[in-house]
């Protein structure tokens, strides 16, 4: 083909192509600034992958560099990722752009001596960011993590550098501009802008979490999708032809690329919170737009393999730095296209269903920025560095031992994390334990610290070679520097130039218009629907609008620590409506929850469970011990230890909390309750009707206790012991003693034989299930069932007395009779009268006058119950206000505690009538907190209009709500009751129905419904009931 | 700082006029009534970068468009939760 035609300078037709060689070209370029941008490159492109693998090798093993807050994963984290982007990529992408840009405006950059000033600064902004993050200094935001001072450093460093780039654009003597100075220049513009987003408003200014949300997803993607991807192209495409000697494939997908890439990309980020409470539209234009980068891609993937097209063979068989740069530049597109595909698919929701918050994420985030952009700047830099040192590369052999580290790494690594992200999105689909998700990623992750490390020794191999090469390289002389090998019948450029390659026009359009409407559309304009805003929440137990409160100072200083130590790098606080999380950690997540937040803490990670619902779980027991030692607790945890959250620890006693790891657990305890007591119902104490566990022979018990050790060691031993006494590694934490199972003595029983009687499997089985609130006893709901049977089994070996006794007869319990005020009322007598009062107290706040002076088999102190908590608060019951878990306890009184059994004492009439009276001063007390909590209407989009300017009300309320209306969730806001009487009823209806049969089949008193309990024979009240109850 | 050698500004002058005038001239003999030829290549001297004019495949408009269509199904029958069940 003519095009590949070798022809002699200075021929007829054609411009004299013998003008681009090296020399004339060369004197544009101030070598020695690119060589020193491209030496601190060398620098940061080993030390910030480093630091990775630093971070990588702390799954495998929590403890590897702990003990140090400096050196914490949640601190060295974002150092890596900063410094990958900012350090190992940027570096190089702007020192490069010394070099092509001003060959591409045939004049020298200008302002050019500020180019060594802004290394300088550039690299004092890379350290002292670094040194920021290990300090703890953290805004919060993922990729926008550095303190103000820093991020104000590095805004003044690019808009110098910009500067001079576009000045030497628009004042270019070159008329075409080619493609790789289009993306410059948008890189540059959008990245100045999206500095102003990340590091001013986003902390900044006053908004809501989901807000906070909805603005972050776009800044997080801009840092990759606006800056990275077209500097990283502009490099590619002003390489690639150079190093593979053959003109750019087309122009015209130049054009398309670029345009589409600038159109849709802005609009995509808000990916990053599918599921979440950003309004439903905003994540839908989202996948849309994200869906339609797959044609920006493809034209720049065309575009580079049609480049090489006839090349190949030279280029896969070449020596040179520039056939190495353009297998590096090869190598990127085609990660390039593998990772986009992923990227775009990925935002499905459907897959995001799977993928969101495993390492499918981190899958993406590093085929995008290491295996494409990170690796176009090493393939521009073999190009380059024989050209700003005039010494080839030293080593051809080192090149390829660079090449083939990172293929088999990059892909090792890449196809590694997609898989194991896949797969644990699976399993949690399925079901399974959390932890246990977290065990079967552990492999893989060494085999990600493996590939890592593989692609770390590539960077020292290279920079073993660009060291040697300024050394002791042969001298090189430049080849003139054409993409043509022929020049039959070309043009100039200029000829080419449209209004859409205009710079004015890429600046202007792409670089502002584009990015103003993205963020208006997806970041503005969600902030201005109630929705998002409105500080109420509707309560889980009774469907009604309840107000969310702030944080108190305590908690907020627990947050900004979960901030400062990076502990939202693995915990997420965002339930999804998807794949089960709803049962696995609580409600979904609700707009109004996060109106505090600020930074929000969504995350986009979930290393360890989601801290949403957490609030209750546990005692504060629990998480002292966790945060001590996380492996005393949960063995198979990756956690790392927070020993700088706890006082000076000489080694004797426990170790105890300092102000901070206070202020840390009264943060978690706060998560999840402004929806209300949502914990009282979430896992049942009974088995439903048509739920038995299965029948089994001794001898198929028998065969369940292999497996029930398993368990027993991976989940019960840091509190019950191997030796099941209760004196496991974190028993010393806990003020609730763990069981001592070697006694035989177990609390909770629906068996006759009195209070020291064996427990039926069953009632083993709900409390392993439920756990038991206000303890470090947490539920296991998550667990097979297979799993929890076979760990009662392993219980049940270490106490003598399941070999000689046997579990008594069930007790009988009749059905529930209707709940009626008699009922109630008898049932405060009997409390009374049977003396539940000496230790319950009068009220049942647990303040009887006994109260102080109880304990248990074991000699330690036990306190009564206070009946009127919410579920997990300490002192409050353990299994919950269900009227048939209440009457079994009556019954059977509670092991090895003071409450003896009542059944043989009292009629079942009448402890049913006790259960109503307990169950009462919970609903009460529940009411109590609604009405502190102010149920409340919503605001409605109404109140948007609020003016005294007539007619500018009228205008609003004309145009402005009814696109508010619309774009709000199904509609206009639909009405809510606006009888405060009616809110009340409904709640009462609600509450009654959750905790009482017969409450939940109607057979319940109307008068109890009403108000207040003064107001009784006020007169009949709405019968609302559990059906026709929000 | 700089340790290359800047080029004198006549130089710089005469280079500038040069690419103008050489520009010019081959405007003015390709005219911009011409068809576009996706062959055609296009030269930036002084970087050695040459660019064909090219035309975008197809295939990969028919992969736009297809995006495209369903890029708006998608938006307008999940614009709201309670319409896309």
């Amino acid at each position: 083909m003519a095009e590949h035609i070798l022809q002699a300078p200075g021929a007829d037709k054609a411009p004299d192509v013998s003008s681009a060689s090296s020399d004339s070209s060369t004197e544009l370029v101030n070598r020695k600034l690119v060589r020193d941008w491209l030496w601190w490159s060398i620098v940061w492109l080993t030390i910030f992958p480093l630091i990775g693998l630093l971070v990588s090798i702390k799954f495998d093993d929590p403890d590897f560099l702990g003990g140090t807050a400096w050196l914490t994963f949640g601190r060295l984290r974002p150092v890596h990722v900063n410094g990958v982007i900012f350090g190992a990529f940027s570096t190089p992408a702007l020192g490069l752009m010394y070099y092509f840009v001003p060959r591409l405006c045939n004049r020298r950059m200008a302002m050019e001596a500020a180019g060594f000033w802004i290394l300088a600064a550039w690299n004092v902004f890379l350290v002292a960011g670094s040194i920021s993050l290990l300090m703890g200094y953290n805004l919060g935001f993922e990729a926008g993590e550095y303190p103000w001072p820093i991020n104000l450093l590095r805004w003044l460093i690019l808009v110098a550098l910009s500067a001079q780039v576009m000045t030497t654009i628009f004042r270019r003597k070159e008329p075409g501009l080619y493609v790789a100075l289009w993306y410059a220049l948008a890189a540059l513009v959008w990245t100045a802008l999206n500095l102003i987003l990340g590091g001013l408003v986003l902390p900044y200014m006053p908004m809501s979490g989901i807000s906070n949300a909805a603005l972050h997803g776009l800044y997080i993607h801009y840092v990759v999708g606006l800056w990275i991807t077209p500097a990283g192209l502009a490099l590619m495409y002003y390489f690639l032809p150079l190093a593979a000697k053959n003109p750019l494939f087309s122009h015209r997908l130049s054009l398309l690329g670029f345009w589409t890439l600038s159109f849709f990309y802005p609009f995509v980020g808000t990916h990053h919170y599918l599921f979440s409470p950003i309004p439903y539209h905003n994540q839908t234009i989202s996948i849309v737009t994200s869906m339609m980068l797959i044609v920006p891609v493809w034209a720049v993937v065309t575009n580079m393999f049609g480049t090489a097209m006839g090349r190949w063979g030279a280029i896969l068989k070449g020596k040179d730095g520039d056939n190495f740069a353009a297998k590096f530049l090869l190598l990127a597109t085609f990660f390039y296209l593998v990772g986009c595909f992923q990227g775009s698919t990925e935002a499905l929701r459907r897959m995001q269903e799977l993928t969101h918050f495993t390492d499918f994420v981190i899958s993406h985030s590093h085929f995008t920025v290491f295996a494409t952009f990170v690796l176009a700047a090493v393939g521009s830099m073999y190009y380059v560095w024989p050209r700003v040192t005039g010494r080839q590369i030293w080593s051809p052999r080192l090149m390829s031992v660079h090449l083939w580290l990172t293929i088999v790494g990059t892909t090792i690594m890449l196809v590694g994390l997609a898989a194991q992200g896949l797969m644990q999105g699976s399993d949690l689909e399925d079901g399974a334990n959390f932890v246990d998700t977290v065990v079967a990623m552990k492999p893989w992750w060494l085999v990600r610290t493996l590939a890592g490390a593989t692609m770390d020794i590539g960077f020292v191999v290279m920079t073993i070679n660009l060291v040697m090469t300024a050394r002791k390289g042969v001298p090189f002389i430049a080849a003139r520097d054409s993409a043509l090998l022929v020049q039959e019948d070309v043009r100039p450029a200029a000829d080419e130039v449209g209004w859409y390659s205009r710079p004015s026009a890429i600046f202007i359009i792409a670089g502002i218009a584009f990015f103003v409407l993205a963020v208006f559309v997806q970041g503005i304009v969600p902030s201005l629907l109630p929705q998002t805003y409105d500080p109420t929440v509707t309560s889980a137990t009774t469907g009604q609008t309840i107000r969310v409160t702030d944080y108190t100072p305590l908690e907020r200083k627990g947050r900004d620590i979960f901030i400062r130590d990076g502990c939202w790098y693995c915990h997420s606080q965002f339930v999804r409506p998807v794949t089960g999380e709803d049962r696995r950690w609580g409600p979904v997540a609700q707009a109004g929850e996060y109106v505090y937040d600020q930074p929000h803490m969504l995350s986009t990670r979930r290393i360890g469970p989601d801290l949403l619902r957490e609030g209750g779980r546990y005692a504060s027991d629990w998480h002292v011990a966790h945060h001590w030692n996380p492996r005393d607790i949960v063995p198979d945890s990756i956690m790392p230890s927070f020993p700088w959250l706890f006082k000076e620890y000489d080694g004797k006693g426990t170790p105890q909390l300092n102000d901070e790891g206070k202020a840390v657990v009264a943060y978690i305890q706060k998560l999840g309750t402004s929806i209300g007591d949502w914990r009282e119902t979430f896992v049942s104490t009974r088995f439903g009707a048509d739920f038995k566990l299965p029948a089994m022979t001794d001898k198929e018990r028998a065969d369940l206790v292999p497996l029930g050790k398993e368990v027993y060691t991976r989940r019960c031993i840091g509190c019950h012991g191997a030796k099941g006494d209760g004196n496991g590694t974190a028993a010393r934490f806990l003020e609730t003693k763990p069981r001592d199972f070697t006694s035989g003595i177990f609390k909770f029983r629906s068996t006759t034989g009195g209070e020291m009687s064996l427990p039926s499997d069953d009632d083993l089985y709900i409390t392993v299930s439920h756990g038991l609130w206000g303890t470090a006893m947490p539920p296991w709901y998550e667990l097979p069932q297979r799993e929890r049977i076979a760990v009662i089994q392993y219980i049940k070996t270490f106490s003598k007395r399941w070999k000689t006794e046997a579990p008594g007869a069930a007790i009988v319990i009749p059905p529930e009779p209707r709940v009626t005020a008699e009922s109630i009322a008898r049932g405060q007598q009997q409390f009374q009268n049977v003396g539940c009062v000496v230790c319950h107290g009068d009220k049942g706040l647990g303040d009887g006058v006994t109260a102080n002076a109880l304990t248990n088999a074991w000699g330690q102190a036990i306190k009564p119950a206070n009946f009127t908590l919410a579920a997990g608060t300490p002192g409050g019951v353990k299994l919950g206000h269900d009227g048939i878990h209440l009457f079994k306890t009556i019954s059977t009184g509670i092991g090895g505690g003071p409450m003896p059994p009542f059944g043989t004492v009292i009629s079942a009439d009448q402890i049913w009538d006790i259960v109503h009276y307990v169950q009462s001063l919970r609903v009460n007390a529940h009411i109590e907190n609604l009405k502190t909590a102010g149920l409340t209407e919503p605001e409605n989009a109404a109140n948007i209009c609020a003016t005294s300017i007539s007619w500018l009300r009228g205008a609003c309320d004309a145009v402005v709500r009814p696109v508010i209306e619309y774009c709000t969730e199904g509609g206009a806001v639909p009405p809510r009751a606006t009888n405060y009487r009616f809110q009340l009823s409904e709640a009462r209806a609600s509450i009654w129905s959750s905790l009482s049969d017969a409450a939940d089949h109607h057979q319940i008193d109307p008068r109890l419904l009403g108000i207040d309990q003064e107001h009784l024979a006020a007169g009949p009240a709405v019968g609302a009931t559990k059906e026709n109850s929000p | 700082m700089t340790s290359n050698e800047t080029p004198s500004k006549s130089e710089d002058q005469s280079e500038r006029i040069a690419t103008e005038e050489g520009a010019a001239t081959s405007r003015a003999k390709s005219g911009r009534g011409e068809s576009h030829d996706p062959r055609q290549i296009y030269v930036y001297p002084t970087s050695g970068i040459a660019e064909r004019s090219g035309a975008v495949p197809i295939w990969l408009w028919i992969v736009a468009a297809s995006l495209s269509i369903w890029g708006l199904y998608y938006l307008v029958v999940y614009w709201n939760p309670s319409a896309a069940s």
